[in-house]
């Protein structure tokens, strides 16, 4: 048997849908892409239909759906909820629905075959472990909760994974980031990883606060404190108590943001690597393998997956890349894969540009039909990467869009902005053009594979840009290293990205430089770019120098004068669907 | 261990009891009927707020006090399109202030800024009073709704205004101003059929308007002010109204409504009027007046049979059909509003200016038509001078002390130029062509627009063009409108959306024929550049390439395959005709329909029968040059009969609305279409 299979994640936030034939993973894409909706939670029928045509499929040709969680222990969960004291919302019945998921699957999108459920840990587990490429390895997976499960701990050979132990909600190492991301004025399900960017500029000096409300316990167990979370209760992360307990007020959203917070940001950090390295080594204890794949929404904490790697026990990490609940959708996958034919599916995971990808000819028609002047290199890429290549010299911002469109929150190649990362005051031109976002937060490096060694402090591939490590270069890159000179490295290889690849070969040769700085391809507050006219909207929009759009170059100087007040009135984006004054948990 | 581990298998069993098909409406209900804690009611009705008196609209007061002027936001730039196009609302001078509020019927839809309610009012009024005697803030804003105008005019009061004038009713609907025991008793109800919910609806909108009504009047007293509400009409002579066909009925009898309704067309158009009149009084008869159809019929025919007061009765029950719907097709005062505003306004002290009866003292008792109105509900600048010397005559008095007759007004008063209602003419079709008016209603209005400014011959060549844009904004036609004219370009900005239509496109094709030639052929290079199939798939189930009208956008609703209301579902295919077509179709039947094949048909003609299941089928069908035209094809996908009883339709939307959840609309439903593709196979891809 040769199963099709799709894996869908929704409902929380960041719905996602993938397809695996035959257990290779074909396409997988995030619902927010089609729908424009940050974070959008809904069934994800644009990304659904999207798999399809990947695959050149019709929802006939479907062997098995299968949803990343299990609906009836998440309604026991909600149930429990709300017997502690959780009120009922007004729309309590829609969100409460068990049969929500079946129904949705059957109705919206069409498929009438055998739906697959699968634990929303289980989910992580396979995300990451079948697509690692181990042949063995433990499993961590750490998130904000899923039905019960917050933390699981397990082990995983050939196509068999067990997991062995659990901790339960309400005690959660993502539910205990989130509540300070909170009280640090972020949104929740959105802003942690700012903590995580605004840590290395704070000191630990209130890291035995935290430690206070976590406890760590025998085995894989830890306990929140609970007198200092309100998530139980009410429509806040946090408790009075722990406001009291940090001795300030909350920040204000939007307000400025002093070394008190930077110092809570750091102690939160210090104190979830503690307890990430301590359960680690548990895990090691119990699993003595040398692999260990990651996954749930605290696996993209890149600083924590870095000191895991040093100072862990383990010699290799793996973790998806799309690690949050969106990957859960390739652990369903897989897991039905393997329900249905007993074999192990996937092959380790060398790239995530699994989204949609635009021919050449409708960009064309794209930019013929519009009041453009756009340099066609079609079929001279040397071309095309020399000019690109002389506009980062020249300290130009590009927008670039090529291939296949990346799945996870990380722009890889395929939806970026790329600029020269030894201008000081690239970082804060970037933010004025295009980000909008906290001047604090540092852009990530994209570098030669085969350069990193002399510039990061890296010993292996990171193609994914989910660890962290030191800047060691003798170039001067004030706009991708972070005030603890650290880096969030992304190694671009010939082979999976050849013409991003060839592009930073060609910024070299320019300039010495085997380093961009790459950011992802949207406005903030919004999901990345997908389509080529979604490129070129956020283009005029922001005040990007330079839009690569395949092989077609546009300057902004050739952009019509009328455009920039136009589309920034027309096309303002659509507000998060997601709440984010507390996490998601119906 | 911790409380939530002795709960965990009792809340673990009750899940799974809840996790079964009735569980989330048990949940549903048990809170509705307050056996589970629910959310705190609100101690205010719904519009009330807390007034800071510093925003009003898009615009925010700048600076301290009542000199301060109110700037619009930067923040709320994407509302600005909805508003009239004014940066600032200086501080109250000298003039008497009056605040308008309303609709997009108030925001002068189509002539806005060239003419408008406001501008027609302060003209109005400065010729009888001065013009340094009386200032009109526009505050109309497009789409909104009956909450929002509450707001707004509280609200509006920090301007200081002296009298407001309310020009509002078409936003209307009782569906979306529900609360939440009234759901429960709609879902109750629909499973005996949507006539019962009809009336519900109909009780609980004069309910809800004689509050509004009642508010404003509050409003008013407590500021000291007078408060005039322009009662809104229909455009019944004009505007053909739309039949999606009949949505599921208590009992079996949509077969005999839909043969009704095919008879009463094909009597219609042979001119045989007895025959027209008994299908339309079986049309009513078996839907019990929750279709505009029957009473449409009866209307046209009491038309032809010179008997208008028969017309207008019938027409105003084709009008009121749909106000079960949450979103009617048009917006539409219905009559239900207007009775219940008419019986509360002098009570609550609120000015009534009744333009159904204005418009029929103008019209000297013929039917309000296009005279008065550019669609359905907007109006014409006729009609806005009409109504704004009905609205003035009051004020006159009110403010000024001055009796003065409005038909002496309104020949006073101000009207807008002839190229102004030339754009407004090229608007109104491109809007009706969205709504699915007959080509020869478009056509009208194109040729009315060109006679009256010629020089609009390039603006409708862009138009064309802007119609088989898929990224229309993004074209060279867009940028050259906005060279011309941006504040035209403005509103072909916001109602792009409308403009992708091939009724349209015909009807300025035909209209610019002898002025510009060349239309017809860039229309066909520009259609078969932007859909033409080639050597990639065409998805047609893409409503930018393939949809007909608004009315078929409804089988896209939920995102993941197209659903057919209709036995017939229609798309577009653009081609050169040269070569074969290959089309590629997955398909299935609804529960409930006769296991017969489903017909393809390609301009009219039969091409192809489908052997059908209520499982996915996926076929390919390869379409002969013979049977393809260059350009526009029509492809026609036609279902079987359905044997669904109506009660089991009933009942699911019933189950959809306990659960809170927008029901899809409560038709019948013949077939889904999960795919649907087109390319050409003697093409080879090129990157």
């Amino acid at each position: 048997m040769a199963p099709n299979i799709v894996g869908i994640s929704s409902y929380f936030h960041d719905s996602a849908s993938c397809l695996l034939r035959d257990g290779t993973l074909v396409a997988a894409a995030e619902e927010e892409r089609f729908s424009r909706a940050k974070h959008d939670p809904g069934i994800p029928a644009g990304a659904f239909r999207y798999c399809l045509r990947e695959a050149g499929l019709t929802v006939a040709d479907l062997d098995c759906v299968a949803y990343y969680e299990d609906p009836v222990k998440k309604l026991a969960r909600q149930l429990w909820m709300s017997a502690q004291g959780q009120p009922l919302r007004a729309d309590a019945a829609r969100r409460m629905d068990g049969g929500r998921p079946r129904r949705e699957i059957r109705d919206l999108l069409g498929f009438d075959g055998e739906v697959v459920f699968v634990d929303h840990h289980q989910a992580h587990a396979a995300s990451s472990f079948y697509y690692s490429g181990f042949p063995d390895a433990a499993i961590l997976t750490v998130d904000g909760v899923g039905e019960w499960a917050t933390t699981t701990y397990g082990r995983a050979e050939g196509a068999k994974i067990e997991l062995f132990e659990e901790v339960s909600f309400p005690d959660s190492l993502g539910l205990l980031y989130s509540a300070i991301t909170a009280y640090l004025g972020f949104s929740v399900n959105d802003g942690e990883y700012k903590v995580m960017g605004l840590a290395p500029y704070g000191t630990p000096r209130y890291a035995s606060q935290v430690r206070q409300l976590v406890e760590l316990k025998e085995d894989g167990q830890y306990r929140l404190d609970m007198k200092y979370f309100d998530y139980l209760r009410g429509n806040r992360m946090y408790s009075d108590a722990l406001v009291e307990l940090f001795g300030q007020p909350p920040r204000e959203a939007e307000s400025d943001i002093h070394q008190f917070h930077q110092d809570v940001a750091r102690s939160l950090q210090a104190v979830l690597e503690e307890v990430l390295l301590d359960k680690v080594k548990y895990l090691h204890r119990k699993v003595p393998s040398e692999n260990l794949c990651m996954a749930g929404g605290v696996a993209l904490n890149c600083v924590a997956n870095g000191v895991i790697l040093r100072e862990g026990p383990f010699k290799r990490l793996f973790v998806q890349p799309a690690a949050g609940d969106s990957g859960g959708a390739l652990g369903a996958a897989a897991l039905a894969h393997v329900k249905l034919t007993g074999r192990r599916p996937g092959h380790r995971l060398e790239h995530v540009y699994l989204g949609p990808a635009f021919r050449n000819d409708e960009v064309r028609e794209l930019v013929e039909a519009a009041p453009l002047k756009a340099h066609d290199f079609t079929g001279r890429e040397a071309d095309l990467l020399a000019a690109t290549a002389q506009r980062l010299a020249e300290g130009k911002v590009i927008g670039w869009f090529h291939g296949r469109m990346e799945f996870g929150p990380r722009a890889l190649g395929g939806r970026s902005i790329l600029a020269d990362p030894r201008d000081s005051g690239m970082r804060d031109r970037i933010n004025a053009l295009v980000k909008m976002r906290e001047a604090f937060r540092p852009f990530a490096p994209a570098v030669l594979e085969e350069d990193a060694a002399a510039h990061f402090d890296l010993d292996h591939s990171s193609p994914f840009m989910l660890e962290t490590c030191d800047v060691i270069s003798p170039l001067d890159l004030p706009a991708i290293t972070h005030v603890d000179r650290s880096a969030r490295v992304q190694t671009v290889s010939a082979k999976q990205s050849p013409r991003y690849h060839a592009l930073i070969a060609a910024f070299k040769r320019l300039t010495g430089c085997p380093i961009l700085l790459n950011t992802s391809f949207n406005m903030r507050d919004e999901p990345i770019v997908c389509t080529p006219q979604e490129a070129l909207i956020c283009f005029v929009r922001s005040q990007i120098d330079c839009l690569v759009l395949e092989d077609f170059l546009i300057d902004r100087a050739d952009v019509p004068d009328s455009w920039p007040a136009l589309f920034r009135q027309r096309f303002t984006g659509k507000p998060s669907v997601v709440a984010h004054d507390v996490y998601t948990f119906l | 261990m911790r409380p939530y581990e002795q709960l965990k298998p009792v809340v673990g069993r009750l899940a799974e009891v809840l996790a079964g098909n009735d569980g989330a409406a048990i949940l549903a209900l048990m809170q509705r009927a307050g056996l589970l804690a629910a959310p705190p009611a609100a101690a205010r009705a719904p519009w009330e707020k807390e007034d800071d008196g510093v925003r009003v609209g898009v615009w925010a007061r700048r600076g301290e006090g009542a000199a301060a002027p109110f700037v619009r936001r930067e923040s709320a730039q994407k509302e600005w399109s909805l508003w009239a196009d004014v940066a600032e609302i200086p501080p109250k001078g000298k003039r008497k202030r009056i605040a308008l509020l309303g609709e997009s019927v108030a925001r002068g839809f189509y002539l806005d800024p060239h003419f408008s309610p406001s501008i027609a009012l302060e003209g109005t009024l400065a010729a009888a009073v001065g013009r340094d005697a009386v200032e009109v803030v526009d505050l109309g804003r497009i789409d909104l709704t009956r909450r929002g105008l509450l707001e707004l005019a509280q609200a509006a009061l920090a301007l200081q205004p002296d009298a407001l004038v309310i020009m509002a009713g078409n936003n209307w609907s009782p569906v979306s101003d529900l609360q939440a025991a009234d759901v429960s008793e709609v879902a109750q109800l629909l499973r005996g059929g949507v006539a019962p919910v009809k009336a519900f609806l109909e009780g609980r909108e004069a309910q809800f308007s004689r509050l509004a009504v009642n508010f404003i009047g509050r409003l008013a007293a407590q500021a000291g002010i007078p408060a005039v509400f322009v009662l809104p009409e229909y455009n019944l002579a004009g505007w053909q109204p739309e039949v999606r066909g009949v949505p599921f009925l208590a009992d079996r009898s949509s077969t005999r409504w839909d043969a009704a309704w095919e008879a009463a067309q094909a009597a219609l158009a042979k001119g045989d009027l007895e025959a027209a009149e008994a299908a339309g009084r079986e049309l009513l008869d078996i839907d019990q007046g929750i279709v505009g159809a029957g009473p449409s019929i009866l209307a046209q025919c009491a038309l032809k049979r010179g008997r208008p007061d028969e017309a207008r009765r019938h027409l105003e029950m084709a009008r009121d059909a749909e106000i079960w719907m949450s979103l009617p097709l048009t917006p539409r005062v219905c009559g239900a509003t207007q009775r219940a505003i008419r019986a509360a306004a002098p009570a609550a002290g609120v000015e009534l200016v009744d333009l159904p009866e204005r418009f029929g003292e103008y019209l000297e008792g013929a039917l309000p038509d296009d005279r008065l109105f550019l669609d359905f509900c907007h109006l014409s600048a006729e009609g806005m001078r009409v109504s704004m010397a009905a609205a003035a005559q009051p004020l006159l008095r009110l403010l000024w002390g001055k009796e003065r007759s409005w038909r002496a007004l309104l020949a006073e008063g101000p009207a807008p130029g002839g190229p102004a209602q030339a754009r407004a003419q090229l608007r109104a079709a491109l809007y009706a062509s969205w709504h699915g008016q007959p080509t020869s209603a478009l056509e009208a209005r194109c040729a009315s627009a060109l006679r009256d400014d010629p020089a609009l011959a390039d603006t409708m060549l862009d138009v064309l063009e802007l119609c088989h844009r898929r990224l229309p904004l993004l074209s060279s036609a867009f940028n050259r409108l906005v060279a011309r004219d941006a504040g035209d370009a403005r509103w072909y900005g916001t109602f792009l959306f409308a403009m992708q239509h091939a009724g349209l496109a015909d009807a300025i094709v035909r209209t610019l024929a002898p002025v510009r030639p060349q239309a017809a052929a860039r229309c066909e290079e520009v259609r078969r550049a932007e859909y033409g199939v080639g050597a990639a798939e065409r998805d047609l189930l893409d409503p930018r390439s393939s949809v007909h009208s608004r009315l078929q956008l409804d089988g896209m609703v939920g995102g993941g395959y197209f659903r057919a209301y209709g036995r017939e579902s229609r798309f577009f295919l653009t081609c050169d005709g040269t070569g074969p077509v290959l089309l590629r179709i997955t398909y299935r039947l609804a529960p409930g329909a006769v296991a017969e094949p489903v017909e393809i048909k390609l301009n009219g003609a039969p091409v192809q029968r489908l052997e059908t299941g209520l499982g996915w089928s996926t076929a390919s069908i390869e379409l002969s040059p013979r049977a393809l035209r260059p350009g526009l094809n029509e492809l026609v996908v036609r279902w079987p009969a359905l044997s669904v009883t109506g009660a089991e339709g009933l009942a699911a939307a019933a189950r959809k609305v306990e659960l809170g959840l927008a029901p899809e609309p409560p038709y019948p439903l013949f077939g889904m279409i999960h795919a649907l593709t087109a390319r050409s196979p003697s093409l080879t891809p090129r990157q």
